[in-house]
């Protein structure tokens, strides 16, 4: 444990909880990593079932943190995802918070 | 963005674009490239200076029709990408400068045309620089002028690099295939 900074137990409750699901954080994690992708990809690449994937979109794109669009790729409707700089910094605030506290119980 | 998140999503980015690109599409195509510049070598038929590089416009279409609809759409970092204009003139100056030199027989061009056409099918095929089509960009044209310049590349050995190539490319399209089959269009329940 770091001398410095200590393990403070009350910062966990700081961590956002919309991102703190693990399958919203892999979703996110996949989004951070494209510009957009469709649903098949995030599907594939998230490995995640499609309605599990449907109901978690929703609750990101609630929450303001992906954009979802339906676009014509190549002449195909398709459910687009992007991630927006408010999910950015959700995941990049998530990440600091988080990442401390693993670092420390590594320690 | 924090290194290691921003470390982490360059890792995954490009374990994406491995995979999407993992379809042995361009493998084959490049193989096809090489046995055609081969049988053109052998041959000098016109039809095989062509007969190459000319598949490569299939690779969009192919992709679109086995591999979209299979691992999905995504759009990866804009960076990588060759800009289109350069891609356009490039390509109009080498075809134009191919069938000059195709045409009016001079026949002291022709290898050099082969390996200039072969490098930029490279590029065309690929709209994103991805690390096999970066392989490929390098391997192909050191591979002619290495093996013309020393006097050790016979029109045989490149249609047997070629074929190896294709039977690679199959073999991995075959791969994909079975790993990622498709799945039945079914209602996402986003509005």
């Amino acid at each position: 444990m770091k001398e410095d900074h200590p393990l403070d137990p009350r910062e966990i409750s700081g961590l956002d909880r919309v991102v703190h699901s693990p399958t919203r954080l892999k979703i996110m994690l996949v989004l951070m990593s494209v510009e957009e992708a469709d649903f098949t990809f995030i599907s594939r690449t998230a490995d995640l079932t499609r309605g599990n994937l449907s109901a978690n979109l929703t609750k990101l794109e609630e929450a303001g943190y992906i954009k979802i669009e339906k676009k014509f790729i190549e002449r195909i409707p398709k459910t687009i995802a992007s991630i927006t700089p408010a999910g950015k910094k959700a995941l990049e605030d998530y990440s600091s918070t988080l990442g401390p506290i693993l670092d420390s119980l590594r320690k | 963005m924090n290194e290691k998140l921003s470390e982490q999503t360059k890792q995954l980015r490009k374990q994406y674009a491995r995979t999407f690109h993992n379809d042995g599409l361009l493998d084959f195509f490049v193989g096809w490239g090489l046995v055609s510049a081969g049988i053109y070598l052998l041959t000098s038929l016109t039809i095989f200076s062509f007969a190459g590089w000319m598949p490569i416009i299939l690779i969009a279409p192919l992709k679109k029709r086995f591999v979209i609809p299979r691992f999905g759409y995504a759009k990866f970092n804009q960076a990588a990408a060759i800009p289109r204009p350069i891609l356009i003139g490039a390509g109009t100056v080498i075809l134009i400068g191919t069938l000059l030199v195709t045409f009016l027989g001079n026949q002291g061009f022709r290898v050099p045309v082969v390996v200039a056409l072969l490098g930029l099918s490279l590029l065309f095929a690929l709209n994103k620089g991805f690390n096999r089509v970066t392989v490929y960009a390098i391997f192909i044209p050191v591979f002619f002028i290495v093996g013309f310049g020393l006097n050790v590349l016979t029109p045989t050995i490149v249609i047997l690099v070629g074929a190896v190539l294709m039977a690679l490319g199959l073999y991995l399209f075959v791969k994909f295939l079975q790993k990622y089959p498709l799945e039945p269009e079914e209602e996402d329940g986003l509005s």
